[in-house]
């Protein structure tokens, strides 16, 4: 896979030299490759930051032809490297038939890019945007994984209404298949101690996508509703002790998070069937049975200007139940079943404005928080310490961005983040994590 | 967020001096004739309207209304192609290659023939079923049919 990798890079490099893609026997080619750099003053983010990494980067070929007059077929690869997820492990990326029969009416089918928010269709292209690094609050990158595309089928379309401006409309059903094991999901249970995960199992996708492009030039608003299952099997190695988290069993959630369940309560129904030196491993069931994610999007393009704000809520229903025995009820012997229910917020507002053909300035304000509920984190303890989850809770990122069309394929650049919080965070080399924390990145990307 | 706005006035500041004084941002556009939209001989219409040429040059409309196919085809980096960009599409050209790049990149569409000078462009679309294009009133438009904006 690697000499694949390299072989393609290769080819890529290459065919950089024209700005045009070039074509073979009607198939036309398109590429890219990028090499990053991320280093952090505090904590580790996405890979290990402290002190700087090269591990980010990212490349991807496509092919697409057109067989009749309304219809194409077309596929991409992609892999990336950023920190412990990807690995430059080359997957089928988007694999499309489109047939557009009419302006208003056309079908996909195959493996689709997710239509969530404005821009996570293009969330892998690095030349369609002025960040290095999209919003986490909406486009995380530890998420990509799971939220990049769908296999399955879709309708689409753009209805005309006038003097109203215009409808477009995009309709997905299918499934997540996240096959890799180093997807977000992954990395997530594995950092809350998960040591074996057999099985990851997405259920049944819809996406609902409507954009109004309204009769104000420039202007478009966008809602965007994603309704998902998702089944977990893992089995998790962690220890607590019921005592030192006054009053709270915390365990992890499946998603990153971690859940705290009053032992007061708890005490009188369940006791700890098997337990040594209060370690336990404990095989556990998320089924994340309702995710129902709303994304509100509003975007103003003004000659070089680009307004966007984003807004996201994600509700998850999940049942977690123990399939390992560890812990069992005390009256009748049934496993552990946990129901809880969290939503997250998310936004974002950012501007850029393009000064020249060769430099463009960008700026945006996000902000995350694990639990809207809890924003301040106050109800929730750590396992290790006892102490509650305080900024593990949120982030929130100041960010600015420089970037530099060195020509029509080379786009070089530079960007500064200001962040408060440490949700998704990790700590640094030494354990410890400090709240206000800078990012500083740079990315190199060739196009043709 | 105080900083943050000290950061980007700073940045824009410096920015701007820096990018007026190299003389690289055309702001604006010199004239040098109008622009002609041009199309095969064959194509079934004389006239279009500017929602559907836009609708054209984004490739949300791919067919002619006799089912042919549209071919588009612009111009590379030139200010014929920047006027054209800005009088029927509304967007830069740096937008607009960013526009067609998301497409290509995500599945969505097949991106336009792009050819280097305009009498490459009356060319292709003289001798291309169903091929659309623009150059400046300048140029000589032998074999092609003129399309007129409405």
């Amino acid at each position: 896979m690697k000499k694949i990798m390299s072989i393609t890079v290769c080819i890529i490099v290459m065919m950089a030299g024209s700005p045009q893609a070039y074509e073979v026997g009607g198939v036309d080619i398109h590429g890219f490759v990028s090499q990053g750099y991320l280093c952090s003053d505090d904590n580790n983010y996405l890979a290990d930051t402290e002190g700087g990494t090269t591990e980010f980067n990212e490349f991807g070929i496509n092919f697409t032809k057109r067989i009749t007059d309304r219809l194409s077929v077309g596929l991409q690869f992609f892999a990336r490297d950023l920190g412990d997820y990807g690995g430059d492990d080359l997957e089928l990326d988007w694999a499309v038939i489109n047939y557009g029969w009419k302006e208003w009416l056309g079908f996909r089918a195959g493996r689709l890019k997710m239509p969530r928010g404005f821009y996570n269709e293009i969330r892998d292209i690095d030349s369609a945007r002025v960040n290095i690094l999209m919003p986490h609050s909406l486009y995380s990158e530890t998420a990509r994984d799971e939220s990049a595309g769908v296999e399955g089928a879709g309708i689409y379309g753009t209805i005309p209404m006038g003097f109203m401006g215009n409808a477009c409309y995009q309709v997905l059903f299918g499934r997540i298949d996240s096959k890799s094991d180093k997807s977000g999901t992954t990395a997530a249970l594995e950092a809350q101690g998960a040591d074996d995960i057999t099985d990851i199992d997405y259920d049944d996708l819809f996406v609902y996508s409507l954009i109004w492009e309204t009769p104000l030039e420039g202007l478009r608003t966008g809602w965007c509703f994603l309704d998902l299952s998702v089944e977990v099997e893992a089995s998790l190695d962690y220890n607590y002790n019921v005592n030192s988290y006054l009053g709270m069993i915390v365990i992890p959630d499946g998603m990153g998070g971690w859940v705290g369940i009053p032992a007061g309560a708890l005490q009188p129904d369940y006791f700890i069937h098997t337990i040594v030196d209060l370690d336990i491993e404990v095989g556990f069931v998320f089924d994340l049975s309702k995710i129902k994610m709303n994304v509100y999007s509003v975007e103003y393009v003004y000659d070089n200007l680009v307004l966007a704000y984003e807004h996201v809520y994600t509700e998850t229903l999940t049942s977690m139940l123990d399939t390992s025995g560890a812990l069992l009820l005390r009256e009748t012997g049934e496993p552990y079943l946990q129901d809880y229910h969290i939503e997250t917020e998310a936004y974002y507002v950012s501007a850029a404005y393009r000064f020249s053909e060769w430099f463009e300035l960008g700026a945006y304000y996000a902000t995350a928080y694990y639990n809207r509920e809890d924003r301040d984190g106050d109800n929730v303890m750590i396992p290790s310490t006892g102490e509650t989850w305080g900024a593990n809770a949120w982030l929130k990122d100041e960010c600015v961005s420089l970037r530099f069309d060195l020509s029509e394929n080379w786009t070089l650049k530079l960007e500064h983040h200001s962040m408060d919080g440490l949700y998704s965070v990790d700590p640094d080399d030494d354990g410890n994590t400090d709240k206000n924390w800078h990012l500083y990145a740079a990315k190199m990307t060739l196009r043709f | 967020m105080s900083a943050l706005f000290k950061r980007v006035l700073w940045i824009v500041l410096t920015a701007a001096v820096i990018t007026f004084n190299s003389g690289a941002v055309p702001m604006t556009f010199a004239s040098s004739g109008n622009i002609v939209v041009i199309g095969h001989p064959n194509l079934p219409i004389n006239s279009i309207s500017k929602t559907d040429l836009k609708n054209i040059f984004t490739g949300r409309k791919i067919a002619w209304s006799g089912d042919e196919t549209i071919v588009v085809v612009i111009l590379k980096k030139s200010k014929t192609h920047d006027r054209f960009l800005s009088k029927y599409v509304n967007k830069t050209s740096s937008q607009f290659r960013s526009y067609w790049i998301r497409l290509v990149f995500s599945g969505k569409g097949v991106a336009p023939i792009s050819l280097a000078s305009e009498e490459d462009m009356v060319d292709y679309v003289s001798n291309t079923k169903g091929a659309i294009g623009y150059i400046s009133s300048n140029t000589n438009n032998t074999g092609t049919k003129i399309i007129s904006v409405e």
